[in-house]
């Protein structure tokens, strides 16, 4: 039996969940060049915030197809507003101060996020059970599910809706001007707080897509889930080029591509067979970093300053 | 620019270092509540994961170990002495139980330890109990090489003599496990996976051997990480090796993971996994896909225990979290043979407390090691390795949403 | 008359006149009660005595729902709670006399620790291809008792058997007046052995019978 196709599609999805999420770190660093390590938190509060909607408030045994959209919507508006709370209490006060400052207090919030979700969401001292979408599909030789298909379908439309966005509307370009030089657009009369702000929401609105799909596709959340995904998007978006939006997707993909593949593939190399398998996974994962990082400091697609939002 | 990147390494490369070492914070979860009523107070750590991952089985731990000292303290079992408790949380991390063990023994009123949940913790704590000479009384430790020494295939030695447990081992485990493999549910093909931890490959690996004596073949072995949710890639492995089992050797938060994925991936095949995912948190997570899995663990099914009906009812009626169906009981007992240890150190000193409170842990140590009493989950009594003479175990099997016992057995 | 003078009537000081009370003048309790109650209209007069009759109702049924608790009896134990089996040797293997045995018989000893006396059958001997039963097939031991018995373990089909595996057991079905229970007895080494050696020699001709050989050997199942 053929597994590549299968293994390419596993390491495509876990890329595009990644991806979604690497958004949140590129854009805010393209914008304030700040590395908003709270961004892991603000995509579990997401999940919980989907898990709220569905379990507290729409009523028992609502289908899915309607579930979904009213998940995404409270999970949406959970981390926009945590994200952008974030951005005006935590962040905004801390402009201009020593990089340090801000990366700590970013730190600080992803520690006090999860401590308040652990302590006073009912429950999440463990993992609690999300609905999932199960139903699998057979296409060829690759089994998905359509959790599966929900985390493409969302991911390819928030990024070609982004792109667009960046690249198109007023707000978008302002952007790209605030990017490159934020003192000569406040000149120009662009509202830089408020551009700072959207980079803030758009990041946690992707998150919470993410952390959607996460949830549908693995059937369970905590309060730590977003450290180690975190963790890995914020790998991707240097991977791709940090402050790169398209970066941030391609570095997504191909992390999640190169670690499904060591993982599969790797131990049975000759000679390897005791660095293969699930869980070196993250090992080739940082050291693919490395190599990239050695041979392309800027990262995969980090030159392309006048793309960068 | 140049500088802006370096300033970006260097910071993702702190974060991540600080990110982790967070994960390593230890907090003490004050659990004891005593009514002190005059004389000496005692007290007993409990250390277990109280927080976080395997916090289901560990809080059973924590509460079984409370129950026994409100029997004691309630029944007044060794008369002027009060104990007390007091939980300590180990997240499952090795340093954290060696920091919360130095805790317990630095503590002048303290005469011995129940816990921890993890092999791979006890292997952290052991070298710290044995310095202070304080008994360690585990409920729920499986490696072998815990009491019989890493030789124990070969030549048993016991490390040290203040550690006992009241579980069986993994050797046991493994064997019985692999039987019900072969012979109970006639699996031909399995594919063996198992998290790295002390506990995890241990059992592993003894499954693994004991399946291929038996006849059966092992058609592939993964390992994974504690904290891992996205098993694609070992799911589509285990799919193309046209396994009939899969066995796991490791915790519940991975493996209800790993068998949801595994049955939504289209392999409808039954994962097998020992005591560490016997918890009906595993049911919970894992849903309907839980369905058919098998689990072994120590010890009888407790509704067939009638001293332990009490024991259940008061854990359900103070409403303590956590499962105490793994543990519970062995923990109690675990507790109480430390209790037992302290009152008759207590009545070879004229009816008197130990002053000294170095002359009193090394007396429990060895009055534990005389245990011989009717606990709750049967004779607590030890061997020459501080292995529990109690040697029974169960497997269980997910029926209707609930584990449900299929096949007992005795060791002799 | 007995000339003491007359009996005085029993009568306390004052008594026929009410004594002096504090608050004593103050309107009853009753009245006041009665008072109030009149003074409500006559919907909130219903509704209270509806609320008043449903509280009484709950409290009886909340009383009556918890019963004195029963007096503990001696719970019976399950039989394989108390039942121990321990593995004492072989016996009496039939001398090959130029043909191969294909069944032992095994000694071993059980105790019952407490509790009614529990009946025992063994019905297998952990692996497909063997029968097991003991002589007599089922026997029944007493509390606080030890009784050596004998089982005989047949090879019945070579083929699903393996030559080697360190934990085998008995299947053995567990009666008393708790439950009946299906319980395995596991056995170390010794038994493993034993056990073992009957198996290569009914199974593979060409060995002599007890010698030990590696697991995974040519003709064997063992897939390594």
């Amino acid at each position: 039996m053929n597994t590549l196709p299968q293994q390419l599609a596993n390491g495509l999805l876990l890329g595009s969940m990644y991806g979604l999420i690497a958004i949140g770190y590129t854009m805010v660093y393209g914008i304030v060049q700040l590395i908003n390590f709270a961004h892991g938190e603000i995509f579990m509060t997401g999940a919980f915030g989907a898990f709220t909607v569905y379990f507290y408030i729409l009523p028992d045994g609502v289908s899915m197809a309607v579930a979904v959209p009213l998940m995404l919507i409270g999970g949406g508006i959970v981390a926009v507003l945590i994200a952008v709370g974030a951005e005006r209490f935590a962040y905004r006060p801390l402009r201009g101060a020593p990089r340090l400052a801000p990366l700590i207090t970013a730190i600080g919030l992803s520690l006090a996020l999860q401590e308040v979700v652990r302590n006073f969401y009912p429950g999440a001292d463990r993992a609690i059970a999300f609905p999932g979408l199960d139903a699998t599909h057979e296409i060829g030789s690759v089994t998905i599910k359509d959790a599966d298909i929900f985390l493409i379908v969302a991911a390819i439309i928030c990024m070609s809706s982004l792109a667009f966005f960046v690249r198109k509307s007023r707000t978008g370009r302002a952007m790209q001007a605030t990017a490159q030089d934020p003192d000569t657009a406040q000149l120009m009369g662009i509202d830089t707080n408020r551009i700072i702000v959207i980079a803030f929401a758009i990041g946690g609105f992707f998150a919470a897509v993410a952390a959607l799909a996460y949830g549908l596709k693995y059937g369970n959340i905590d309060y730590r889930m977003g450290f180690l995904m975190g963790l890995k998007a914020f790998t991707a978006a240097v991977l791709g080029g940090i402050g790169n939006i398209y970066g941030a997707m391609l570095g997504g993909l191909v992390l999640g591509v190169a670690e499904t593949l060591a993982s599969a593939y790797i131990d049975g190399i000759p000679g390897m067979d005791k660095l293969g398998g699930q869980s070196w996974a993250n090992v080739w994962a940082f050291a693919l970093l490395i190599i990239v990082l050695l041979v392309r400091p800027q990262g995969l697609l980090g030159e392309r300053v006048a793309d960068r939002a | 620019m140049i500088v802006r990147r370096s300033m970006v390494i260097l910071t993702s490369v702190m974060a991540t270092g600080a990110l982790t070492l967070t994960a390593c914070g230890s907090r003490d979860d004050k659990g004891g509540n005593s009514d002190s009523g005059g004389g000496t107070t005692l007290t007993i750590g409990v250390d277990a994961p109280l927080s976080g991952e395997n916090s289901t089985t560990g809080l059973g731990i924590q509460y079984g170990a409370q129950i026994a000292v409100d029997d004691a303290n309630k029944n007044k079992l060794v008369p002027g002495v009060t104990f007390k408790l007091k939980a300590f949380d180990d997240k499952a991390q090795p340093a954290t139980g060696q920091s919360n063990a130095t805790a317990i023994t630095g503590d002048k009123t303290a005469v011995g330890a129940v816990g921890p949940l993890n092999s791979g913790v006890a292997q952290s704590m052991q070298q710290v109990f044995a310095s202070a000479n304080m008994v360690e009384i585990s409920p729920s430790n499986t490696n072998p090489a815990l009491t019989q020494g890493k030789d124990w295939q070969t030549a048993k030695k016991r490390p040290y003599k203040t550690y006992f447990r009241t579980a069986t081992t993994d050797e046991l485990q493994g064997s019985f496990a692999a039987d019900y493999a072969y012979n109970g549910l006639k699996k031909k093909k399995v594919f063996v996976v198992d998290d790295k931890q002390t506990y995890g490959a241990g059992l592993a690996k003894i499954f693994n051997e004991q399946f291929k004596k038996l006849g059966g073949t092992v058609v592939g072995t993964d390992h994974v990480n504690t904290g891992d949710k996205d098993f694609g890639s070992l799911v589509t492995k285990v799919k193309s090796s046209g396994a009939d089992l899969l066995y796991y050797g490791g915790q519940y938060d991975e493996s209800s993971l790993i068998t949801k994925q595994l049955k939504d991936g289209g392999v409808k095949i039954p994962l097998f996994g020992g005591d560490g995912m016997f918890a009906s948190t595993y049911i919970e997570t894992a849903g309907a896909a839980s369905e058919g899995d098998l689990a072994t663990a120590v010890g009888v099914p407790a509704d067939t225990l009638p001293a332990a009906k009490t024991f259940i009812e008061t854990y359900k009626s103070k409403g303590y979290k956590g499962d105490y169906g793994a543990y519970g009981a062995y923990s109690y007992d675990a507790t109480t043979a430390i209790i037992k240890a302290v009152k008759a150190a207590v009545d070879a000193n004229d009816g008197k407390v130990p002053t000294d409170i170095n002359a009193l842990r090394s007396s429990v140590v060895d009055n534990v090691q005389k245990s011989d009493f009717e606990g709750i989950s049967g004779k607590v009594s030890f061997d020459q390795y501080g292995d529990t003479t109690n040697k029974q175990l169960t497997v269980y099997q997910v029926t209707k949403g609930a584990w449900k016992a299929v096949k007992t057995g005795t060791a002799s | 008359m007995t000339g003491i003078g007359p009996v005085e009537p029993v009568e306390s000081p004052g008594a026929g006149e009410s004594q002096d009370v504090i608050g004593g003048d103050g309107p009853r309790w009753a009245d006041r009660w009665s008072a109030w109650w009149g003074g409500l209209p006559p919907r909130a007069r219903g509704a209270l005595a509806a609320t008043a009759a449903a509280l009484v109702a709950a409290g009886v049924l909340l009383l009556t729902d918890d019963p004195p608790p029963e007096p503990p009896a001696t719970p019976l134990p399950w039989p394989a709670n108390v039942t121990a089996w321990r593995y004492l040797g072989p016996a009496g293997l039939p001398e090959t006399d130029g043909t191969r045995p294909t069944s032992g018989r095994f000694r071993f000893a059980v105790d019952v620790t407490a509790g009614p006396p529990v009946t025992l059958q063994v019905t297998g001997a952990a692996f497909p291809g063997l029968t097991a039963h003991a002589l007599p097939h089922a026997f029944t031991v007493h509390a606080g008792t030890t009784r050596r018995v004998t089982v005989e373990i047949a090879v019945s089909d070579c083929s699903g058997l393996p030559r080697n595996a360190d934990l085998p057991f008995l299947d053995v079905t567990l009666r008393n007046a708790r439950a009946i229970q299906h319980h395995s007895f596991i056995f170390g080494r010794a038994y493993s052995e034993d056990l073992f050696a009957l198996l290569r020699g009914a199974c593979d001709p060409t060995s002599p019978p007890r010698a030990p050989r590696p697991s995974g050997s040519a003709g064997s199942q063992n897939a390594d």
